[in-house]
């Protein structure tokens, strides 16, 4: 394999895996999912505030 | 959990009355070394009051004493809240904390003394390397083994940032500091060359990417919801913001050595990879302000808030001008000028620094009993707002026509080829930078005095509080 033909693999590689990590993130299967996670930091108060995810 | 009683909030107060000291000592380091710039005669004539001694002990006491204490602050008391969890051990939480406080005063005292490795933000010899090693995996066993006894189904956001900052800070220390001792005082790194200068800057820039960056993103992610009152305006962009940005960070550091004799293929592939770190930058800066869209007006009345989102914009500003300076032929201009001290201080005050204060004044009443964010006065909250933004203003604003003049004035030539300046001709055209650079940065170090005020009597009030109940009850 020459050097520019490793360049390719890799650029594309890269593409690969961004676009993974985006339809992992924005999936519509794992809306609830996230939005789940995103009321974390609001989940251990006394009073509960019930704040809606995002 | 709903019970705080059963968190480990000592450590916590520990790392967080630290941070506003080694803060202090830390800006005032440096604003001595701004004035012997000013005032040369400042060093007295005492060989460890040496600029060249006590630069490097205000950027390691700022850094890993002041940054360092207060990620740890935070990050251990992120950790436990949102795992809903107590930290796995308390007296490997203890040795977390005094371990680093030995490290840094073992800093204060052999970086005056000229004991030093002389690589830059790793300047400690190897017997002090060895226990921050030590002190480094007590800490990721602490938070890492708190996040994997979690009483939650998520790890959120916050911990995954703080769990890269601490993986990869352990193995940027361990690699860059491989050497071979001749003496308790000194060593040599294993490392030679054009190579020593790549893996020392893969090292440097990566302390700022993970250290300076993915640490307090970490903090960000907590306290700017926590803050407004409302969740992260996007998780899901935090997700690919945390992918992105450590993926393509660890590539940026060869853009510290444009023009020297590092290969040019790795100089523009750094070149290239800080270009497109500004994506991931502006996702996670436009994510944290956008938490604010419908609660704009919480800016105009709470002063942590303001501390908040200045900090991210400063993170927006730094993080532009980062990939700008990147680009050769910009940094043909800005390198080895006091452009680039500029550019450091817009993340380090603006960003790293009042992201911080901010999280400590929203945390440090709950440390001490009271409700989040309510310290004994909001009005000195204001106050040290001001000042701290006035003082960083004035601090990067010299530092950018300083910057832009050395380096017009390095690279003028005469018609017949010759340089139109000599080097002391820059030096005293920089004058009047360096007194404004002087006062930018005594009226930040004001800020933390009065913060230090501010923090005493709220756990003053507290202290009492508790005495008063005794007495009633």
């Amino acid at each position: 394999m020459s050097i520019e033909e490793l360049r390719g693999i890799s650029t594309i590689f890269c593409l690969i895996a961004f676009i993974g990590v985006l339809y992992w993130a924005y999936g519509p299967s794992r809306k609830e999912y996230f939005s789940n996670a995103s009321r974390l930091p609001f989940e251990d108060e006394n009073e509960n505030k019930n704040v809606k995810g995002n | 959990m709903k019970d705080h009683s059963l968190y480990n909030y000592k450590v916590v107060k520990q790392f967080s009355i630290m941070t506003v000291v080694w803060g202090i000592v830390g800006m005032l380091v440096g604003v001595l070394i701004a004035g012997q710039l000013v005032w040369p005669e400042l060093n007295f004539g005492v060989p460890w009051l040496q600029f060249g001694r006590l630069r490097p002990l205000h950027t390691n006491a700022v850094i890993f004493a002041f940054g360092g204490s207060a990620l740890m602050a935070t990050s251990l008391y992120i950790v436990q809240r949102t795992c809903q969890v107590r930290l796995i051990s308390d007296r490997l939480a203890s040795f977390v904390f005094w371990g680093w406080q030995l490290v840094i005063l073992l800093a204060a005292i052999t970086l005056p003394f000229g004991i030093t490795s002389g690589k830059e933000y790793a300047e400690l010899e190897w017997p002090i390397d060895i226990l921050i090693t030590l002190v480094w995996v007590g800490y990721a066993v602490l938070f890492i083994g708190t996040i994997v006894k979690r009483n939650t189904k998520h790890i959120y956001v916050a911990n995954w940032f703080f769990s890269a900052f601490i993986v990869a800070v352990a193995i940027l220390h361990i690699f860059n500091s491989l050497a071979i001792p001749v003496s308790l005082y000194k060593s040599y790194s294993i490392y030679s060359g054009a190579i020593d200068a790549m893996v020392q800057w893969w090292y440097g820039h990566n302390a700022v990417g993970f250290f300076l960056t993915a640490g307090f993103l970490g903090m960000m992610y907590y306290f700017v919801p926590k803050q407004a009152d409302r969740p992260i305006y996007s998780y899901r962009l935090s997700v690919v913001h945390f992918w992105a940005l450590v993926a393509v960070y660890v590539w940026a550091g060869p853009h510290h050595l444009h023009y020297t004799s590092l290969p040019d293929w790795a100089q523009s592939l750094g070149m290239v990879m800080s270009l497109i770190l500004l994506a991931p930058s502006w996702g996670g800066m436009i994510n944290g302000v956008m938490t604010l869209s419908g609660a704009w007006d919480k800016l105009r009345t709470d002063p942590i808030l303001k501390f908040l989102v200045v900090s991210l914009s400063f993170y927006g500003m730094s993080t532009f001008e980062g990939p700008m300076m990147s680009i050769k032929s910009v940094n043909a201009l800005s390198h080895y000028t006091d452009w680039t001290i500029g550019h450091v201080h817009s993340g380090a005050l603006g960003w790293v620094a009042m992201i911080s204060i901010g999280s400590l004044y929203h945390l440090m009443p709950i440390l001490y009993g009271r409700k989040q964010g309510e310290m004994y006065s909001e009005r000195l909250i204001d106050l040290h707002f001001w000042l701290s933004t006035i003082g960083t203003v004035l601090y990067i604003a010299s530092m950018w026509v300083n910057g832009l003049m050395q380096g017009l004035m390095w690279r003028a030539v005469n018609s017949d080829g010759t340089l139109t300046y000599s080097f002391i001709d820059s030096v005293e055209a920089s004058f009047p930078g360096y007194v404004v650079r002087f006062i930018g940065g005594a009226i930040f170090l004001s800020g933390m005095l009065v913060m230090a005020y501010n923090v005493w009597k709220t756990a003053q009030l507290s202290k009492n509080k508790v005495e008063a109940k005794e007495v009633y009850s």
